[in-house]
């Protein structure tokens, strides 16, 4: 198990070269002078310029991309032109939200989705199959910030019972965690309901069923558990894409996390800001992956982790 | 075995659940009264606090409560106040200014204020080029509560310059650490920054001018104007700016208090003098009789601006009154262009920030469709914008200008701007420089407002730029919170901020 | 029908009929499906039509300052009301599905030629050009696409032509996967050989073989990958860096119509119900093929 954790994280040193390498690239092809952002559009050019040289603007982009890596290597992300603060400290101090937010997201996601996946598999074809998976594709169709709009101006702008943006008032996360919550149930739902099928066709349930056990029973007991293992994997999936922070909800509200600073970033043009969010992102993405195929294979004694199967 | 993992997997759900419900903690119980601490959202994040690097609106919050000058404003009067001076001196020939200072202030950090701090804040003034001491050589400390100014030459502005929210006095050798170290002598010092997200001030129990009356004050970014809106309605907020768009709903509202200001940003609409179009004055002044002002006002600021007739806005002295500006007359405009050899038209690239004139722009750009122009929008993030105009390679271009003497609005036509990185016009007047000149070296303000009067005069006559309007800065707060300062230069003044029962 | 083939229907119990006929009906039958096809063809005509339903000069860019922020059905030449600066919401949304269309179905266009071609060349090749090829797809996912999408538009300037470009890299990491994994399958199929033995080149077994069977995947895959491009056009124009001004564009409508949601929400309400129904369509459609083309991937 160690082993394959170890060659995991090692796969990760190439994806970080190469995300680094062309995000950098990508955004030195960018107009817009930093120093200018940092010390806003009215600044004296001399102060400008002065600011330039300290932050090693004026070097190719080869020598400023070899310096990043340089630091990086040693644990130094460098230092946000915007806040001034070390981007680790930035990322780290805005992910908690984003966490709890990505959580409360997955919750309303699954309370959703399982139930109606588990109904859809059940009474396969009926009326609520059709509208389950429609309802499903329609969560999955709805653009986030436009979901997010809507909701803030339903529940906040006409009702006034929940807020419209900011984490720190009471019930900030429900709104947010509505919108991105609703976008996942299509993918969970979905999922739940072809395990689930597959799984009731299986002999051992026929079997039970034959036997004369409870056909309730037979659902929650035997075939449920078994259902399950694929959809959990697809929920840490799912959930490890929320730690991307979503972008478009977390601007609607406000939301104090890394896809508002993410993209923040990418627009001002910070640029150690702008790739130390990238690559932790993808840090996160890969060891969320990791996690679900360890989990998966925890679960179900079928999987080894080398592959193949028993 | 199967049994086990349904088992570990609903108590990691549960432990994640109960995780998850801690962060979900909101502000305590509501308390009896007024709350000793207020909160103020601002649009954008608080953050490079530089007062010399740093000039975008929101960071004068910080300037004013933070930090002290040497001068300070009467705004009806006219007249300078002291503050950190207690009295000053000018010299005959104009070439040395001695203030003498407070030997009662410290830093929030405990130190003594002293010469020293002003004589380094003014070292670093004039190395960061902040324009807050035009022509000044460099400051020496007499003793410890007596500096001197030594000027290179006899500037009329420098005093005007000292009360200005950006004239910081700096802790001596603090150097670029004050970004993200506020260290000043201010009525307030800072408690908390979380960069990004809010920012805590408390009131300094050493300061040696007057107490403020709110002991706390929590500055939070939310950049959704309808959010700020809502906050304060619902009382998450105490303070925040609105846009035009929102006045409506916020004066409906019994409980709130608006405060308005005639904004001192100038907008105009900049033309680029090397363009093989734009030199010609026939198709200046086209384009001036082509754009109307106030559907532009109203579509962009639901009608709550003033039209601009000159650079200088009326509130600020040297303003030249008795100009008006060309009046909107699209037939003379077209008759104008053709009289140009240009009745077909031709292209025009307009580069512009986004998120500030995105409706500015494409009124614009229909506006002069009508006359045959044809305008492609170049809107950009608000540095790469600046960093095209700055470097005279947009052809028309919108900016603003905001300040508290009439030198800053009308030098962006100086010719000193075709060198010194500043190049929105790629202007060379004789007539405009001249007048700047004098007015800068002229210490009598009648003599002074008569150079900016010509020199408006002849930017009106040679249709330099087209001057467009001067918005209004809405703030709201409950209508038990008064005090809030909007000043007539850019920021607000929050020391002043008081409960009303 | 022949004698014989009366036979074989009356002993096997059911019509002889060919493949395509067998997955039309498979698709019909499908009412899901249906409504899918008939909506997007709905929205594929008015994009299409777009320059002849509106005219583009006094309808969708005409600025109208006495006009503005009109409800709908307030004046009966708006009749679904003005924006803030008095152009005609209708014209616009309809001229938008043109640019939300065409965006969306060049990006997967661009994304799905490239990841063809990396595809079918690393599956089929395979060893240390297969491992090279899919290391660098995995470096390019790395980066959730619309991060990715948005650092390409921040850096080389929001226009149409690069919002296309920045969709579609987001995209090729999973096409080449997807393409590479079809070859596989096919890759050592008889006929296959065969054409080796018939001295046929490399180039010409992937392109004459390999990608005509790999047509049902990337069927598939366009149908959904259009909507997901849609969806990342109106994102990147809802935070500015998309369509530029005067065009309109679904999402940054809703962005202008932000700011006046309290007392003009059809103005961020119908544009977002554009977007939802389109992408809604496209799933539907998408879902639908791939169950008709494959019915033993349906749940």
């Amino acid at each position: 198990m160690l082993k394959y954790i170890i060659k995991r994280l090692l796969l990760l040193i190439p994806v970080i070269l190469g995300v680094t390498a062309i995000v950098f690239f990508i955004m030195s092809l960018a107009p817009g002078d930093p120093a200018l952002s940092i010390l806003g559009p009215d600044a004296e050019p001399e102060a400008v310029e002065h600011l330039r040289e300290e932050l090693g603007l004026n070097d190719p982009v080869i020598v400023q991309y070899a310096n990043y890596m340089w630091d990086f290597i040693h644990g130094d992300l460098g230092t946000s032109y915007n806040s001034g603060r070390p981007v680790l400290e930035e990322y780290l101090y805005f992910f908690p939200a984003t966490f709890k937010l990505a959580f409360w997201s997955m919750f309303v996601a699954v309370i959703i989705s399982i139930p109606i996946g588990i109904i859809s598999a059940v009474k396969q074809y009926s009326l609520i199959d059709n509208i389950g998976m429609v309802g499903a594709l329609a969560g999955l169709s709805i653009p986030n910030f436009w979901l997010g709009l809507m909701l803030i101006m339903v529940f906040s702008l006409n009702l006034g019972i929940l807020p419209s943006g900011g984490a720190t008032a009471p019930g900030a996360v429900i709104l947010p965690a509505i919108t991105i919550g609703t976008g996942l149930t299509a993918t969970i739902t979905r999922m739940m309901r072809s395990s689930m099928l597959e799984t009731i066709r299986q002999d051992y349930i026929r079997t039970a069923r034959a036997k004369g056990v409870n056909s309730k029973k037979v659902i929650t007991g035997h075939a449920l558990r078994n259902a399950l293992i694929p959809v959990v994997t697809v929920i840490c999936m799912d959930f490890g894409y929320c730690l991307a922070g979503a972008s478009t909800t977390e601007i609607v509200f406000s939301w104090p996390g890394i896809g508002r600073l993410t993209v923040n970033a990418i627009n001002s043009q910070d640029r150690p800001l702008a790739i130390g969010c990238l690559i932790m992102t993808a840090i996160a993405i890969c060891v969320s992956n990791m996690v679900m195929d360890i989990l998966y294979a925890i679960i179900d004694p079928r999987i080894k982790l080398t592959g193949g199967s028993k | 075995m199967k049994k086990n993992w349904l088992r570990t997997l609903s108590l990691v759900l549960c432990l994640a659940l109960c995780f998850g419900l801690i962060g979900c903690g909101g502000p305590g119980e509501a308390e009896e009264g007024n709350p000793e601490q207020i909160v103020i959202a601002t649009d954008v994040d608080l953050k490079a606090l530089d007062p010399m690097g740093n000039w975008s609106g929101a960071c004068y919050y910080i300037y004013w409560t933070c930090y002290d000058r040497l001068l300070g404003y009467d705004y009806e009067t006219g007249e300078f106040l002291p503050e950190l001076a207690t009295s000053w001196e000018v010299s005959e020939d104009g070439m040395e200014y001695i203030f003498h200072l407070r030997d009662d202030v410290k830093w929030h950090d405990g130190t003594q204020f002293t010469a020293k701090d002003v004589v380094y804040t003014v070292k670093r003034g004039i190395e960061t080029q902040c324009g807050n001491y035009p022509s000044v050589s460099h400051a020496e400390a007499i003793d410890d509560f007596t500096v001197k100014y030594i000027m290179n030459e006899p500037n009329s502005l420098v005093l005007d310059k000292q009360w200005i929210g950006d004239a910081a006095i700096i802790q001596d050798g603090c150097g670029d650490d004050v970004a993200t170290n506020i260290m000043g002598t201010g009525a307030y010092k800072v408690k908390e920054w979380h960069i990004g997200e809010h920012l805590i001030i408390e009131a300094n129990p050493d300061y040696w001018g007057e107490q403020p009356a709110i002991k706390e004050i929590k500055y939070v970014t939310m950049p959704e104007a309808n959010a700020r809106l809502m906050a304060v309605q619902a009382g998450d907020v105490h303070v925040a700016s609105i846009p035009a768009a929102n006045i409506k709903a916020a004066q409906e509202d019994e409980n709130l208090t608006i405060y308005t200001n005639q904004s001192t940003s100038l907008n105009y609409l900049g033309m680029n003098h090397s363009n093989e179009y734009l030199s010609n004055k026939l198709v200046r002044q086209a384009i001036y009789h082509a754009i109307n002002k106030q559907d532009i006002i109203d579509a962009a600021l639901e009608g709550y601006a003033v039209q601009a007739d000159v650079l200088v806005p009326p509130s600020i002295q040297g303003h030249a009154k008795d100009i008006k500006g060309y009046e909107y007359d699209v037939e003379k405009a077209k008759a104008l262009l053709a009289e140009a050899g240009y009745a077909d038209g031709f292209d025009l690239e307009l580069t512009y920030r986004t998120g500030m004139y995105d409706v500015q722009a494409q009124i614009i750009q229909a506006q002069l469709k009508e006359i045959g122009i044809n305008v492609t929008l170049d809107g950009r993030e608000s540095a790469a914008a600046s960093e095209k105009i700055n470097a005279g390679q947009s052809q028309l271009n919108l900016g603003y200008r905001g300040s508290s003497n009439a030198d800053y609005y009308l030098s962006i036509m100086h010719s000193d701007r075709m060198t010194d990185g500043r190049n929105i016009l790629n202007l060379s007047n004789e007539g405009i420089d001249a007048a700047l000149d004098k007015a800068k070296t002229t210490i009598d303000t009648d003599a002074r407002t008569q150079e900016y009067i010509k020199c408006q005069q002849i930017a009106h006559d040679e249709v330099v730029v087209v001057p467009l309007y001067s918005g209004t800065v809405f703030n709201i707060s409950p209508k038990n919170l008064a005090g809030v300062q909007l000043l007539p230069t850019s920021g607000s003044d929050h020391r002043q901020i008081h409960w009303v029962e | 029908m022949s004698k014989k083939k009366k036979n074989q229907a009356q002993s096997t119990g059911r019509k002889n009929i060919s493949k395509g006929q067998d997955i039309r009906r498979r698709f019909m039958r499908n009412r899901n499906s249906v409504i899918g096809l008939v909506l997007t063809a709905i929205f594929v005509f008015v994009a299409l039509a777009a320059p002849i339903l509106v005219d583009y000069d006094t309808q969708v860019i005409q600025q109208s300052i006495p006009d503005r922020l009109l409800q709908p059905g307030e004046n009966p030449e708006h009749p679904l009301g003005t924006d803030e600066i008095g152009r005609d919401v209708m014209a616009r949304l309809i001229y938008a599905a043109k640019m939300s269309l065409s965006i969306g179905a060049m990006s997967v266009v661009i994304a799905i030629a490239i990841g063809v071609f990396i595809g079918s060349v690393a599956g089929y090749f395979g060893g240390k050009v297969d491992t090279v090829l899919m290391r660098l797809m995995e470096v390019l996912d790395g980066v959730p696409s619309f991060l990715m999408a948005l650092t390409i538009c921040a850096a080389l300037g929001a226009s149409v032509y690069t919002l296309m470009i920045a969709i579609a890299v987001g995209s090729i990491a999973a096409q080449s996967r997807m393409v590479r994994s079809a070859v596989l399958t096919v890759k050592n199929n008889e006929y296959v050989e065969a054409a080796k033995a018939m001295g046929a080149t490399d180039m010409q077994i992937i392109f004459y073989h390999i990608i005509p069977n790999c047509v049902g995947t990337i069927i598939v895959q366009f149908s959904v990958k259009i909507a997901g491009g849609i969806l990342s056009a109106s994102s990147l124009s809802f935070l500015g860096l998309g369509v530029q001004p005067p065009d309109p564009e679904w999402g940054a409508m809703l962005s202008g119509g932000r700011t006046y949601m309290l007392d003009n929400p059809t103005l961020t309400l119908f544009p977002g119900l554009c977007i939802m129904i389109v992408i809604l369509a496209l799933n539907m459609l998408g879902d639908g093929l791939r169950d008709s083309l494959d019915p033993r991937l349906k749940g």
